[in-house]
């Protein structure tokens, strides 16, 4: 082929291309060019290989990185289930004890309102009733009304709407010892009443209901629906003790997406990490199980659900911890991903992402306006030996100090900071 | 996968008359998009290369596209109820991710937000590049020389094979911008590859 031609084949070529990329009809004779065309010149060479690689461009070697993967896939599907579990505890389906109630369906807005009630497993002869002053301190036995006089002051429903059988109005799920601390990044203490997802802040805390409580150590986070009766546990070790029936209400505890539901004396020991790492021991009395297909089990004393040895409980990898931290933090869900970077800095203190994740946590508990456990994981990072993150952490330290108004320590860091760092980009925003 | 096996067909959405063509893929995503755990990670692991694919190709930087894929896959999740079967399932979830990642380079350049911990791991990855033995540099380097719509736009064409209306709308950009920015980055790349072999610039015969 002569230069011209091949010249005039060229040119035609990436007319052809440059209308295929926009989407032009081509004939068929020029498809079949533009299919057939191979370029001879170096410069058509190198830009028919270009736009060929920007068709692979993002895929490499992961691709049969199936395991590497795992972290990754339980981190997403725990985060999306967790999500539209908290979003919609209403839409979940009712144990078969409870569908002997009988409901009269008519209004949307009370049936869903009802729905919730059943969700949270009220005995058919309970009512939804408002929580009465008394509720909002640690309910007692004998505290409690009789079903007759609540149900007595329940307003007659209109035909047609869903009406749930007269009940006693429940008591609620309050910190009987030890202390938690709620989304807010506020200390919850003996009495406080929970609600939202709460993270056991001391060795060992405990919430109540009645006689029952449920104790879970350190970094174990919880979460109360909205009335304050149902508790899931979204990681955590603990034991949950209900020794004397409950007379308000029963207890119903979500555990690894299974549903345990109890109102007659039982003790269980649990473990849970995740979804797929979770351990529930019958220890004393039964408790009635739904598992995640709705299917209803009785578990008595001796039982174990789940994992059937404690040695296989282990903590998540710090991939997968990490990757659910970023995961939470991508979601903008600042309460998980504090949880799971601590899970990280306590599981995997050794890990090469723990030391950085401190500084992530400064900033974390600084955007949920916590500034004193800011300071103290910013401080944490500084005195382990710092790193690359050694003036994200100083500026974190600074803003710290400066919420929690410790003038002398402010100008102190300000000073040690504009010192150390002359040229930094966060020094003109210190001001003086 | 029992789960699976028993679901029956059910439209997500049931007012579309038309049948599904994927009927197999939208059992799946429904099956996820009503919470059941299995068939959620079928799903996700089903998205998993498309989505870092997406991640990868829209966003040069390997510490920020960690990020951009974990909220893309919790997006393609979020929104499994939503697919209605007419299409493939792979084509659909790279409409999704691609609209999640350009969403988290948006939000990434408006706020300047860096997770920190994740530049901190940063330092034991390099920016990977394609050495192709014609072109005188990577092809990551001649797609940075682009400017940034161009060179988006020009990724969800060439590497994601989105449509031109498809792009428009992830770009936010009317139909006649997308075309004019197409045009425009294949003219540039042709003239920075013409300008390196004008120049000189050995080819280099390998990939990396």
């Amino acid at each position: 082929m002569n230069k011209n031609a091949e010249d005039f084949d060229e040119a035609r070529w990436r007319r052809l291309a440059d209308a295929d990329a926009a989407e032009e009809p081509l004939s068929e004779a020029d498809r079949e060019f533009l299919e057939g065309f191979v370029p001879r010149s170096t410069a058509a060479r190198a830009e028919a290989q270009l736009f060929s690689a920007m068709a692979r461009l993002g895929e490499d070697d992961w691709q049969d990185e199936e395991a590497a993967n795992s972290p990754l896939v339980d981190a997403t599907v725990q985060h999306v289930l967790a999500a539209r579990h908290r979003a919609a505890p209403a839409t979940q389906g009712t144990t078969p004890t409870m569908a002997r109630r009988r409901w009269t369906v008519t209004g949307l807005a009370v049936a869903a309102a009802a729905v919730i009630i059943a969700w949270l497993g009220l005995r058919p002869s309970e009512a939804p009733s408002e929580p009465t002053p008394d509720a909002s301190r640690i309910a007692r036995a004998d505290d409690v009304p009789e079903p007759a006089a609540s149900s007595s002051a329940a307003p007659e429903p209109e035909p047609g709407v869903v009406v749930p059988d007269p009940a006693p109005a429940p008591a609620a799920l309050r910190v009987a010892s030890g202390r938690l601390r709620d989304a807010e990044g506020r200390a919850l203490v003996a009495e406080a009443a929970v609600r939202g997802v709460v993270q056991v802040d001391s060795e060992r805390a405990c919430l109540g209901i009645e006689q029952a409580t449920a104790c879970f150590q350190r970094g174990a986070r919880l979460e109360l629906t909205e009335d304050r009766q149902g508790l899931t546990v979204l990681e955590g070790v603990g034991t949950i003790d209900v020794p004397v029936p409950i007379v308000a209400g029963v207890l119903v505890v979500q555990i690894a997406g299974e549903r345990y539901t109890m109102a007659s004396p039982v003790t269980i020991e649990t473990s849970v990490y995740d979804l797929k790492r979770a351990r529930v021991e019958v220890t004393n009395g039964e408790v009635e199980l739904r598992d995640a297909e709705g299917k209803t089990h009785v578990l008595a004393a001796g039982a174990v659900r789940g994992r059937t040895k404690t040695a296989q409980i282990q903590p998540p990898d710090a991939k997968t911890l990490l990757a659910k931290a970023r995961a939470s933090r991508s979601a903008s869900d600042r309460v998980a991903a504090i949880a799971h970077y601590e899970s990280l800095l306590r599981h995997h203190p050794d890990h090469a992402a723990s030391h950085a994740a401190m500084v992530s946590l400064g900033d974390l508990y600084l955007d949920t306006h916590q500034p004193a456990a800011a300071l103290g994981w910013f401080q944490r990072y500084l005195d382990e030996g710092g790193g690359s993150l050694a003036q994200e952490a100083s500026i974190g330290r600074i803003k710290a100090l400066r919420a929690l108004r410790r003038e002398t320590e402010l100008q102190q860091a300000i000073d040690a900071f504009r010192e150390r760092y002359p040229s930094s980009r966060y020094v003109d925003p210190l001001g003086k | 996968m029992t789960a699976l096996a028993n679901a029956s067909w059910v439209s997500p959405v049931g007012d579309d008359p038309r049948p599904a063509a994927h009927p197999a893929d939208l059992t799946l995503a429904a099956a996820a998009g009503r919470g059941d755990a299995t068939a959620a990670e079928c799903f996700v692991r089903r998205a998993i290369p498309i989505v870092r694919k997406v991640a990868r190709a829209i966003i040069p930087d390997p510490v920020e596209h960690e990020d951009a894929q974990q909220l893309a896959l919790i997006d393609v999740l979020d929104a499994a109820p939503t697919y209605r079967g007419t299409g493939p399932l792979d084509h659909w979830i790279r409409k999704v991710a691609s609209r999640a990642v350009i969403r988290h380079v948006r939000k990434l350049r408006s706020t300047q937000v860096h997770s920190l911990d994740e530049h901190d791991d940063a330092r034991e990855t390099s920016m990977r590049t394609t050495m192709l033995d014609s072109l005188p540099r990577s092809l990551e380097h001649y797609l940075g020389e682009l400017p940034e719509t161009q060179r988006l736009a020009i990724v969800l064409r060439h590497a994601l094979g989105h449509t031109i209306a498809e792009i428009a709308e992830l770009t936010e950009a009317p139909v006649p911008t997308v075309l004019s920015r197409i045009k425009k980055a294949r003219q540039e790349l042709r003239r920075s590859i013409q300008r390196d072999l004008n120049l000189g610039t050995k080819p280099m015969a390998s990939t990396s």
